[in-house]
């Protein structure tokens, strides 16, 4: 007896193979930190925001924007200072004069972008964080008295300077919880700097012919996709078991809350779409676990005062479980 | 549909390396035991020839095996034999009801990994390898015990040598059929017993007297109390000592 496969299986092969894609094509800029680039992209199929702590110099900003390039999705960069207001980011109303007289008119923000770079968030002042998130939890801005939808697909990446913390405005564990990962962007090895320095010191301005290997409507597609990987109930068990191991550990002062593990599964569901793979995997989960998690448990002061850091904690759950 | 056809081919994959386990363990038990019976001189039944018992029991023994083995297929076993399998085999089960793009890229990339799954992947061969040795050994040592005679006793006798008394008592003069006779064929006819008869009427009366002088026994007498007539040795003796008596007091 011979099982035939059908044919349904190849558009998400095809998901895969451009998802693949996205990825080499990203290389031709950034060296390295593939774990981020796909991490990143995970976010992007997740619908959800990314909070990448980063020091200064570590290509942030051009990884960024190459993502968006390739992904044919409008960029736009907000500095945060402590001076910016909520009107700087979502926009404001001008008045403008033309040949009907003097009218009132939405001058549309940075925020009216498919993908966001909010660097240094933590400098803005809480009244601007909140605005920010607003948009990102909402995907809409209000002025005044009307509500303006932001185009989807729309994307947040907001950095934050793990080294320089005087005259800043933390974000509140409240806040942090609605960014689906916190990624740690670290300095590549000494092999991979050499590369960059190669790179981007023989030609005054390096900018390789990126493709456009996705646009918006299939990247919306394949947000629906992400969501219809199927998922082992015993793996989706383990992804429940995890962050509700997080609120019971002796280290932590709090723990995940439940949108904690809904984040879990999602992103690893988006892992294995990139992947290639058609279900989700423990090693997904495993892998995931990190990013969605660190930003949403809160050390004890012991365990502060040990030395631990939440990735230590989230480690110890993992071998333990 | 498609996956539960797969789930088919699995457990026929199953049964079919089972089959071969079973077959192994068989032909072991076959040979080692016909071995045992030939080492001790052993009949296992009187009347019957080895080849033939062991044959029975040897059939019986691949029924139970194969049954027991059938029994417990789990599809967990394939999970463990095929660690690559593992995660799709369980998320495939667990979404089978599922009918979107993604769910069935899953089921046929299960099913095309599945292709894979030939019995070879799930046989363990190592065992399979040492049982077939065992096979091989106990098949040169049963093939030289029918040229070199090397039996531990010469006359062990029978295991079961009541089977004949068994046999004849079931088979009965008939060769092996009998009837079963019901209690009236063994008995007789019942017979009621008659306890209708006259009753017998007695009376015991009796007269006579007592009295308190000692009767008068003569010597004669009181000899013939004491002398019991039945032994004729005896009867000399007394002959001799009523003659010793009488010249006793003749001597007085």
């Amino acid at each position: 007896m011979k099982i035939r496969s059908t044919g349904e299986a190849g558009k998400y092969e095809k998901a895969g193979e451009k998802l693949t894609a996205v990825l080499d094509e990203t290389e031709k800029v950034i060296v390295g930190q593939q774990e981020i680039v796909k991490n990143i992209l995970a976010s992007i199929l997740c619908d959800g925001n990314v909070l990448l702590e980063s020091k200064p110099g570590l290509g942030k900003t051009k990884m960024t924007r190459t993502v968006a390039q390739i992904l044919d999705l409008d960029f736009s960069r907000i500095q945060n200072t402590p001076d910016l207001m909520p009107s700087d980011i979502t926009g404001t109303q001008i008045i403008n004069e033309n040949n009907d007289g003097k009218q009132f008119e939405f001058q549309k923000g940075p925020i009216f972008a498919n993908m966001v770079l909010a660097d240094e968030i933590n400098r803005a002042t809480p009244k601007t964080q909140a605005a920010l998130l607003e948009a990102m939890e909402e995907k809409q801005v209000t002025a005044g008295n009307n509500s303006y939808e932001l185009e989807k697909p729309f994307f947040v990446i907001a950095t934050q300077n793990p080294l320089d913390q005087e005259g800043t405005y933390p974000l509140p564990e409240a806040q942090t919880d609605r960014f689906l990962m916190k990624l740690k962007l670290d300095y590549p090895s000494e092999e991979d700097e050499e590369k960059i320095v190669e790179r981007f010191t023989e030609e005054l301005e390096y900018s390789p012919n990126l493709k456009s290997i996705l646009s918006k409507p299939s990247i919306i597609k394949l947000q629906e996709f992400t969501r219809q990987v199927p998922i082992a109930d015993d793996i989706r068990q383990r992804a429940v078991k995890i962050v509700n191991a997080t609120r019971q550990n002796q280290d932590l002062e709090f723990g995940g809350s439940p949108r904690a593990s809904m984040s879990l599964v999602l992103s690893a569901k988006a892992r294995a779409l990139i992947e290639g793979r058609s279900y989700v995997s423990s090693t997904d989960i495993d892998k995931m676990a990190k990013p969605v998690l660190r930003h949403r448990i809160g050390l004890s002061f012991q365990a502060e005062k040990k030395g631990l850091t939440t990735d230590n904690v989230i480690e110890e759950i993992l071998e333990d479980l | 549909m498609r996956v539960e056809k797969l789930l088919t081919r699995l457990k026929r994959e199953f049964i079919k390396v089972n089959i071969l386990q079973a077959c192994l363990d068989t032909i072991i038990f076959f040979l080692t035991s016909n071995l045992i019976l030939f080492l001790f001189s052993l009949q296992l039944v009187s009347g019957t020839s080895n080849i033939k018992s062991l044959t029975i029991l040897s059939t019986v023994f691949f029924l139970f095996n194969i049954t027991y083995r059938t029994k417990n297929y789990r599809l967990e076993i394939y999970e463990e034999k095929n660690p690559e399998l593992k995660e799709v085999l369980r998320t495939a089960r667990d979404n089978v009801k599922k009918s979107n793009i993604a769910s069935q890229a899953l089921f046929d990339e299960l099913i095309k990994r599945s292709r894979s799954v030939t019995s070879e992947s799930i046989i363990p061969s190592k065992k399979i390898v040492k049982k077939s040795i065992a096979v091989g050994i106990l098949s040169l040592i049963t093939v030289t015990s029918g040229i070199v005679n090397f039996n531990i006793t010469e006359n062990g006798g029978e295991i079961l040598p009541e089977i004949d008394r068994l046999e004849e008592i079931v088979q009965g003069e008939n060769g092996g059929e009998f009837e079963l006779n019901n209690d009236t064929d063994i008995f007789g006819e019942p017979r009621d017993m008659n306890n209708t008869g006259t009753p017998v009427e007695f009376n015991i009366t009796g007269e006579g007297e007592s009295s308190e002088a000692e009767p008068s026994i003569n010597t004669d007498e009181q000899e013939e109390m004491f002398v019991d007539n039945s032994n004729p040795d005896e009867v000399e003796d007394i002959e001799l000592a009523k003659k010793y008596m009488i010249e006793i007091r003749e001597l007085e």
